[in-house]
């Protein structure tokens, strides 16, 4: 495998396994920001995706370059397409220098929403090839609000190899103290830019005193995105509800179950009592073939970690946007006062 | 005189400068305007030739009977009026030479300057009556070098490109708007370029309404430069159109770019190729050429957008000529940029802010300043200029710095009007009136109303932080059971 950590030859061959260094920082190029968020509003309201291309150097991530991946049709003959796109893609960003190294995928989101299971097996997927690789999701409706909202998102790895055994009880979850927090883990971002393209930005853009995005943070009326906000909060609320109605039968039956076990096994002891009074040979104290011995599955826990985190996801979004309301309204009040 | 409407062809034969002499096309003094390309037609060609044969010979009919003669265009003052007719119809222009004498060149050109020619050689050693030539009757190069021999050549080419340049523009393209991603990707582009390439050429996507381009993306293309050839990667270029076009099939090919300052001789070259891809797509816009100047030439950023539109003799294109358009830089929604001056924005933004909001007594009475038209601003400029930027501002921190702002836009706009009133500064009236019309457009209410608003708003806003912290306890909670729960 590609030691892309940068030391000496010797080092990397004298380790016999190598311990990445945490991924602390996610750089992301100029250029990149500006494709994906052009991608995304050009296909608003629909849910578009890309590849991130880029370098992995020590605790920093870093992303050069980007390209879109074409809308997907539920068609069976498109996923070669698609194979062949991307191929035929990073041959050609090959013969023009630019990074050929995928380091992950971008994506945007509806309000925050996503948190599914499509990401997390995407995020399965890709990491099997690569290393390290991060998602990176960009809500195009909080950007309206005057805000650069793109998170880089990652699997936790304590998480992943939960998952990837299957083992989501309620036991093994206390085992690894995991809750519904540690699923993703969001990296800081910095934005680099190559000193050409700031030159030229600099050059033709002149300080302003004002800009777009204030516009938009002064802006009073923000009752449309709140209520959506509300809205899928409330759907999600339903879902953990509902979640929550599948635990709840899950552990009756698991109660009822272990009831009738008891009461099988008082019969046994009584019946083998008897047989021993007798003289007989007592009878085993289990019996598996008894479809009461059956165990029952415990429900996965994913889907409820993953609404869980939608939801803290609303929370927050609410709070950030009632806190600037309440700064225009003070801001407003104050006007009049004069 | 006798017409010779066929002959015309075959001027084209004989070299630029010398009549009668064998030397091979595409030798002689003018080797940057020359395109080595044969046989395209001019737009003007195709497009307009009924409305220009039908003028030639109204003219032509007028000076005949007229029985003016051709050396008329000597008057001093026949260059004003061709002036005058061709900028008020820039469309057609105003051939005040009828097609007759152009083949009367030809058969001048072929059997030495007498006659009509010789007029013309003899009478044009004031360079205004060759511009008068030009205006009047688009000649080419090489018609008028031809019959201007006497003349030397460079002299003739200097007055040449002073009069080439204003040729108003025979295309349909009047101006581009480039947006700030493919700025970028040119720079990036440039910055890994392979160490022997000089610059870095490739093609541009978007697209086109009412005569403006929109310039939406790019890509580079690998390609070979040498004194005297350039070869591109054809294939490359088709493979990554096809793969854009999957994904994005509204932004077609509408040009290419190269960075480096200015038009040389190989970018003719490769804007003919373009022309070529463009008519197999059958575009009916012309390529634009887009030269970004990463050296930084002349201390300054210049970022320039060409259409070409070929001179040519008859049915051979002799020279390819590079009109500048006007180009926007704009960024798209998202970042939401545009050229800004001054502080109309500012303004503007409290134009929205008082808008929504409540009344205010204006004490200062009817104010006259003058600030100019802005547009919307960068958003994320800040983030772009930088070289690195730590941290991408989250909400509190973007609000905070917004309302800076527009503490001190109000504080500026007070200093200037305290200086208006004092007579320190000159008023200006659209200012004033905007900022009059800004302080009018808060809605009037009476306090108990606006107080009334206000708690509603507050108290809503309260509710919705309520529900979301108690919704996190909850969750918080429900954790807790959830896994603290044992199973006997």
């Amino acid at each position: 495998m590609a030691n892309t950590m940068g030391r000496s030859f010797l080092q990397a061959a004298a380790t016999s396994e190598e311990v990445a260094p945490p991924l602390r920082v996610v750089q992301i190029e100029g250029l990149a920001v500006l494709k994906i968020i052009k991608h995304c509003n050009e296909f608003l309201p629909s849910l578009v995706t890309g590849q991130l291309l880029g370098l992995d150097v020590g605790s920093v991530l870093e992303v050069t370059n980007c390209f879109p991946f074409p809308i997907r049709e539920e068609d069976e003959e498109i996923e070669a397409d698609g194979a062949n796109y991307q191929l035929e893609m990073m041959r050609c960003l090959r013969e023009v220098n630019v990074d050929n190294n995928t380091v992950g995928w971008y994506q945007s989101t509806l309000m925050g929403s996503f948190q599914t299971v499509e990401l997390i097996e995407t995020f399965m997927n890709y990491q099997e090839n690569i290393r390290r690789c991060v998602c990176i999701v960009y809500d195009p409706s909080r950007s309206a609000q005057g805000v650069l909202a793109l998170k880089a998102l990652k699997l936790t790895d304590s998480f992943m190899d939960l998952y990837r055994n299957n083992n989501f009880t309620g036991e093994k979850l206390r085992e690894k103290n995991l809750s519904w927090v540690d699923i993703f883990e969001e990296i800081p971002i910095k934005v680099s830019n190559s000193a050409l393209a700031s030159a030229f930005m600099t050059e033709l853009e002149p300080e302003l005193p004002v800009k777009q995005c204030d516009y938009d943070r002064l802006k009073l009326s923000t009752a449309p995105y709140m209520e959506r906000n509300l809205e899928f909060l409330i759907d999600c609320m339903e879902d953990l509800s509902a979640e929550q109605n599948k635990f709840q039968y899950y552990y009756r039956n698991l109660s009822r179950q272990q009831a009738q076990q008891q009461t099988w096994l008082q019969k046994r002891r009584v019946e083998n009592m008897a047989r021993k009074a007798a003289g007989e040979e007592p009878l085993p104290e289990e019996d598996p073939a008894n479809p009461i011995f059956k165990p029952i599955l415990e429900p996965s826990r994913v889907d409820s970690y993953l609404i869980t985190n939608q939801i803290s996801n609303y929370c927050n979004q609410i709070n950030g946007v009632a806190t600037q309301s309440f700064n225009r309204l003070y801001l407003m009040k104050a006007l009049h006062e004069d | 005189m006798s017409t010779q409407s066929s002959k015309v062809g075959s001027v084209g034969e004989n070299s630029i400068g010398c009549s009668g002499s064998g030397e091979s096309k595409g030798k002689g003094t003018l080797p940057g305007f020359v395109s080595s390309e044969p046989r395209q037609t001019t737009l003007n060609s195709t497009y307009k030739k009924d409305l220009q044969v039908d003028v030639k010979r109204r003219v032509g009919h007028f000076i005949y009977s007229a029985a003016l003669p051709f050396n008329v265009m000597n008057d001093p003052y026949w260059l004003p009026m061709a002036w005058a007719w061709a900028s008020a119809e820039q469309s057609v222009k105003s051939h005040a030479v009828p097609s007759m004498i152009r083949d009367r060149l030809g058969h001048t050109v072929r059997n030495g300057p007498t006659g009509f020619g010789s007029y013309l050689v003899r009478s044009t050693h004031r360079s205004s009556c060759v511009s008068a030539l030009l205006l009047q009757e688009k000649l080419t190069l090489a018609e008028v070098c031809a019959a201007a021999v006497p003349l030397s050549l460079s002299a003739l080419r200097s007055h040449l490109m002073a009069v080439l340049q204003f040729f108003p523009p025979s295309s349909p393209v009047v101006s581009a708007k480039l947006h700030a991603v493919v700025l970028f990707n040119i720079c990036d582009c440039y910055v890994r370029r392979p160490d022997q390439a000089d610059r870095v050429i490739g093609t541009l996507l978007g697209s086109v309404s009412d005569g403006v381009i929109e310039i939406k993306n790019s890509y580079a293309v690998p390609h070979n430069e040498s004194a005297d050839q350039v070869a591109l990667d054809v294939d490359y270029h088709r493979n990554m159109y096809l793969s854009h076009l999957k994904v994005n099939p509204k932004e077609v090919l509408v040009g290419w770019f190269s960075t480096g300052f200015g038009v040389s001789g190989g970018s003719a070259l490769i804007h003919e190729f373009y022309v070529k891809e463009l008519k197999e797509a059958q575009s009916s816009i012309p390529p634009i050429h887009l030269t970004v100047d990463t050296g930084f030439k002349n201390g300054e950023a210049s970022i320039k957008g060409y259409v070409s539109s070929n001179l040519s003799l008859g049915d051979r294109p002799l020279a390819a000529q590079f009109q500048e358009i006007p180009l926007d830089l704009r960024m798209i929604e998202a970042e939401r940029v545009g050229c800004t001056n001054l502080d109309l924005s500012s303004l503007n933004i409290l134009h929205l802010f008082f808008s929504n909001a409540i009344s205010t007594v204006l004490e200062h009475g009817t104010m006259r300043i003058d600030f100019e038209a802005a547009d919307s601003c960068p958003l994320y400029v800040d983030i772009l200029k930088t070289t690195v930027v730590d941290k991408l501002p989250n909400d509190l921190e973007g609000m905070e710095a917004s309302m800076e702002r527009l503490h001190s836009l109000l504080d500026e706009i007070y200093k200037y009007v305290g200086d208006v009133v004092e007579g320190r500064v000159a008023p200006d009236n659209d200012i004033g009136r905007f900022l009059a019309d800004t302080l009018a457009s808060v809605p009037r209410m009476s306090p108990a109303a606006f107080d009334k608003v206000f708690n509603d708003k507050i108290q809503d806003n309260l509710a919705l932080v309520y529900l979301s912290s108690l919704v996190k306890t909850q969750l918080g909670i429900a954790e807790k059971l959830n896994t603290a729960a044992q199973i006997l």
